[in-house]
């Protein structure tokens, strides 16, 4: 009953609770079990043992193995109750995930595999249907903040790279009886090589912010001066940028790690958004609207003396537009006691009333964003899109290592580089198969 | 009045293959065509073969096709493409003369077995309760069958522009077959318009060759067929090598407008490997000159084929463009190039096997699909002539796969994406490249279609000595050594580096008895990408279970609203057979497919259920 591949997902929501549950589900999974512990497993019996990469004990887990057919999927299956936390977690599936014909699960798939083989209702497949759609719409969005902002402009540019390249060498290959003029071996070797070095890049960029994936990212915006920067102290307790009476004194985005109530929080601190002739200024509140669109909670903070101005409401348009979660909240209550609010709509959306400045309802403040991130983290496993971003492209990156431009063997090169583009694509979720035969045809007069 | 199994409607290369492989496999088979002497032929370039479609071309002949044989009887010029890269895309071809290619096969058409051939045009084919019963021929002749292969090529509403005149043909000087073209139309299959052109043809007693390049065959000389050998070859020519000028191709955009191609008169869409030199000139309007392969149209000709210009100008600017071309000064034009419309059925509406979903018993194969090219239309021949035969004799019929066979490729490709420009092959479209080679075409496809019925005796025995040979010679390869700086090499290890050969181990293991060498090369050839084959079919295997789940029939797309609209429009144009199909149509995510997955289950247990309860 098993099927081919062997899927393997965590199952709990990322970063809550004292444990995270990753479930195996497939032909691979006592493979899995021979690989990572040193013990053979009884069906159904709970086993507190050594999760071990070789010698080096990743954690201490409990184990259990389901025996095909008597699982929930009907296959071989595994669950693995690890430490919670998002560090751990990542680092067991990045490991699992090493194993030939294991594969990260996609959207509703267990519950796919349970419905394929008689574990479930025969009526149930209309609402097996609506959890895969469901569940593909959370998880574009996870997969889409793993790869956040810049790093999938990087992914782009390394698939068009790739792409250009296996244009020339497919043409050399398949029209070679053409009078066309491609690129010789030492261009395609360096085109290679440059596509090399941009994923090793991203891959080190990748493995240097894991950080950033294991956090909730929340960013601070509003106009310059409403005390985003005091905000953000005040929340972590410490001094993260100069704090100014004169409007537009933090330039650049901020960034700063701490624990919340126990849930692990990036937080930026942006630039203050507004139309200014300053050209820095200017830099960085478009800075600040691009960092919005990375994070999963974005606070909006303006001064209630001033009230909500046109400026803010463009802004919270576009957070709306975009489906950016975001929270109004007014500061420096102590300046007036009179609502001066022109803009009713988006002030009818105010959640709090603060004042920094007079630790006015502060703790009320705390409380809400820890509500509003539990929220959020329930519904994000971008950690485990990330362990397998980063193995798509370490393994593209080996197929680019034993890559050797060699114009007698340029069909090997050929196929290397799909390959290569195959794992790009499995990132970028693109597939399109007539693309190379495209730019062939558009770069290339070919015809007899 | 007589009855056949199959009957086939047109002699092009798909439709002898199809008569033959129908008959080869026992069918009692008619083949119709309005005059059996046009049968085999060659209507555009005198030549077979090439990347890709040599690939095809080798396929048809290991399962027992004729293409390769007649190509060997009639080459009169032949070339090993792409010798210098890797053998993966090797690629034969040949310059046939055209009568010697058109005598083979009808020789092979007259001489088989199973198989009658007559005179006619076909102008209705009879459909009851979707199921072919017969065809109607002009003149008020019925013949009855449960097999229809139509290979009507470009003869369906057919028309010819040559600059702003143009009339109806199936082919320069033969008519087009309206009424069949019109019955068609009300059978409501969907249906697109394509062009096609050709070059002119020039008098070589007025070509200049000597201040032109000269191209000879290649040596060694490849051979085509797997039961071929150089002997089978006649007399070998050498073709000649011109190019195109600025004067050219400003007489060409000076005459643009007189072009139907570029006045809007034309609406068919051409492909993107752009055929016509007036495409050329425009959109590579930086290339200052392209390159024009003279070939030779056969050993008792003068004629010439220019393969690079194809053309629908005027008569009068045709003649002058090619007059400013080095070589051709004098050139004296024999028949003028034009371009083609004509119409074809989206291959969408037909299952792997070739036949069509909505009537029983009719396949169509070639060009009126939707490809371009003798080999796409003769591999498409054989698998309908095959299948058509199967189903007559209510057996299992066959459905080529991706990872076989180029023809796999190439029919899997048509009846998923259907065709928005005529379909050629490249080694590109194969997803498993370096199985599918020319020179093993014979290990992929001849056993399978010695089961199918496909595959002569003589030819089957031939191969499975060869295949004997093959295997123990790997086998010894992997063992047998030499030194090399002091170091034991293994003759297998040696043979996966770059640039060695079979005969190299004549001298670097002395000792080895060599085999036939081009049975060697085969070894070799296996032995140099088995790593990567090996590792391509664990990822098959892997796929194969979900993949070959099969689409029930008569499944809703339109009702199933958690599918993309997107999806759901495109699953019910082309109705796939399985998921592995389903999964190559544009909009079908990894998500639609679990929900596919999903709709198959619900409907096989709601049949069960059904009969369960009886």
């Amino acid at each position: 009953m098993n099927s081919g591949e062997t899927i393997v997902s965590l199952s709990t929501p990322m970063g809550l609770g004292a444990i995270s549950l990753i479930r195996c589900s497939g032909l691979q999974t006592n493979k899995i079990i021979e690989t990572f512990f040193s013990k053979k497993f009884s069906p159904n019996e709970a086993n507190y043992l050594k999760f071990k990469k070789g010698d080096q004990v990743l954690d201490d887990v409990i184990a259990i193995f389901y025996k095909s057919p008597k699982s929930y999927t009907g296959e071989d299956m595994l669950e693995i109750m690890c430490h919670g936390g998002s560090v751990i977690y990542q680092m067991l599936i990045r490991e699992i995930l090493t194993i030939d014909g294991c594969r990260l699960a996609k959207p509703g798939e267990f519950s796919e595999r349970s419905y394929m083989n008689n574990k479930m209702g025969i009526f149930e497949a209309e609402s097996i249907c609506a959890l895969i759609n469901a569940k593909t719409e959370s998880a574009a969005l996870a997969a889409r903040e793993a790869l956040s902002g810049k790093f999938s402009q990087d992914v782009f540019d390394i698939d068009q790279m790739i792409l250009e390249t296996r244009v020339q060498v497919e043409a050399l290959l398949d029209f070679s009886d053409e009078d066309i003029e491609t690129e010789g071996q030492e261009e395609i070797q360096d085109c290679i090589e440059d596509s090399k070095k941009k994923i090793q890049g991203l891959i080190s960029k990748l493995q240097n912010n894991r950080l950033l994936y294991e956090t909730s990212k929340v960013a601070v915006l509003g106009m310059p001066n409403a005390g985003k920067s005091s905000l953000i102290n005040f929340l972590t307790d410490e001094d993260v940028s100069i704090v100014n009476e004169q409007a537009g004194t933090t330039r650049d985005v901020v960034s700063k790690i701490f624990s919340l109530d126990g849930i692990p929080v990036t937080i930026f601190d942006t630039a203050g958004i507004r139309e200014t002739d300053d050209s820095i200024e200017k830099e960085g509140s478009i800075k600040a609207m691009r960092q919005a669109k990375d994070v999963n909670l974005v606070i909006y903070l303006y001064d209630f003396s001033i009230g909500i101005k046109e400026d803010d409401m463009t802004i919270l348009r576009e957070l709306e537009k975009e489906n950016i979660r975001f929270l109004v909240v007014a500061n420096k209550i102590d300046l007036t006691k009179q609502d001066k609010v022109a803009y009713k709509s988006f002030a009818e959306a105010t959640e709090l009333f603060i004042s920094i400045k007079e630790n006015k309802n502060l703790n009320d403040m705390r409380m809400l964003l820890i509500d509003q991130l539990k929220k959020v983290i329930s519904e994000s496993t971008s950690g485990q899109y990330h362990a397998y971003h980063l193995r798509c492209l370490t393994a593209a990156l080996q197929e680019m290592d034993s890559l050797n431009v060699n114009l007698n063997e340029l069909e090997l090169v050929a196929e290397k580089l799909k390959s290569v583009q195959n794992y790009i694509s499995e990132i970028l979720e693109n597939k399109d198969d007539d693309r190379v035969l495209s730019g062939i045809f558009s770069n290339f007069c070919i015809g007899k | 009045m007589k009855e056949y199994d199959v009957i086939v409607i047109g002699g092009g290369h798909a439709g002898t293959e199809a008569c033959l492989a129908s008959a080869r496999c026992g069918a009692k088979t008619l083949l119709v065509t309005q005059t059996f002497s046009t049968v085999g032929q060659m209507s555009c370039n005198p030549s077979i073969g090439g990347i890709g479609k040599g690939h095809l071309t080798r396929e048809v002949d290991a399962l027992g096709g004729v293409m390769a044989r007649a190509a060997d009887a009639s080459g009169i010029h032949f070339r090993t493409l792409n010798k210098k890269k890797g053998p993966a895309v090797w690629a034969t071809r040949a310059q046939a003369d055209r009568n010697l290619y058109k005598a083979f096969i009808q020789n092979e058409i007259k001489y088989q077995k199973n198989l009658d051939f007559i005179d006619g045009e076909v102008i209705d084919v009879i459909i009851k309760n979707n199921e072919i019963r017969g065809v109607e021929l002009q003149g008020n002749q019925t013949i009855c069958c449960k097999n229809i292969i139509l290979t009507a090529g470009t003869f369906l509403s057919g028309i010819i522009h040559v600059g702003d005149k143009s009339y109806s043909a199936g082919r320069l000087g033969e008519n087009a077959s309206i009424k069949l073209a019109n019955r068609m139309r009300d059978l409501d299959l969907m249906m697109g318009r394509l062009k096609t052109g050709t070059p002119p043809r020039l008098d070589g007693k007025s070509i200049n060759f000597d201040v032109m390049a000269e191209q000879p065959g290649d040596f060694p000389r490849p051979v085509f067929s797997f039961l071929g050998k150089t002997s089978d070859h006649p007399k070998q020519v050498s073709c000649f090598i011109t190019r195109t000028n600025e004067k050219t191709h400003k007489l060409i955009r000076n005459s643009l407008k007189k072009s139907p191609l570029f006045n809007g008169v034309i609406t068919g869409k051409g492909p993107r490997y752009c055929p016509s030199i007036e495409d050329k000139v425009t959109r590579f309007h930086e290339k200052n000159s392209h390159q024009i392969f003279l070939e030779p149209e056969g050993l008792n000709t003068d004629l010439i084929y220019p393969n690079g210009i194809s053309t629908s100008l005027p008569e009068a600017d045709q003649e002058e463009f090619i007059r400013s071309i080095h070589g051709l000064e004098k050139a004296k034009i024999t028949k003028f190039g034009y371009a083609i419309e004509y119409d074809f059925f989206d291959p969408r509406g037909l299952t792997s096997f070739l036949e069509n979903k909505k009537v029983r018993g009719f396949f169509m194969a070639g060009q009126i699909n939707g490809t371009t090219g003798y080999e796409e239309a003769a591999s498409q021949g054989i698998v309908a002539g095959i299948n058509a035969a199967l189903k007559s004799q209510e057996k299992e019929m066959w459905s080529p796969r991706r990872e076989q066979s180029y023809i796999g490729v190439m029919i899997d490709d048509l009846v998923t994406q259907g065709a928005s420009e005529p379909y050629r092959m490249f080694t590109s479209r194969a997803e498993h490249r370096l199985f599918l080679r020319e020179d093993n075409a014979d290990q992929r496809l001849t056993k399978l279609g010695w089961d199918l019925g496909s595959v002569s005796k003589e030819r089957f025995s031939a191969y499975s000595k060869k295949i004997n040979l093959i295997e123990k010679e790997i086998e010894k390869l992997r063992h047998v050594t030499f030194f090399e700086e002091g170091k034991k090499v293994f003759a297998g290890d040696y043979l996966k580096r770059p640039n060695t050969s079979y005969d190299d181990l004549a001298k670097l293991c002395p000792d080895h008895n060599l085999i036939n060498s081009s049975i060697g090369e085969n070894c070799a050839v296996n032995i140099r990408y088995e790593g990567y084959i090996a590792r391509q079919e664990t990822e098959i295997i892997r796929n194969k279970k979900d993949e070959e789940l099969s689409l029930p029939e008569k499944i809703n797309y339109e009702k199933i609203l958690a599918l993309s609209s997107e999806a759901r429009e495109n699953l019910a144009i082309a109705r796939p057979q399985n998921l592995r199909q389903a999964a190559k149509i544009p909009g079908v995510t990894p998500a639609a497919i679990s929900i596919l997955k999903v709709q198959i289950k619900a409907i096989n247990n709601s049949k069960k259920i059904a009969s369960d309860g009886k």
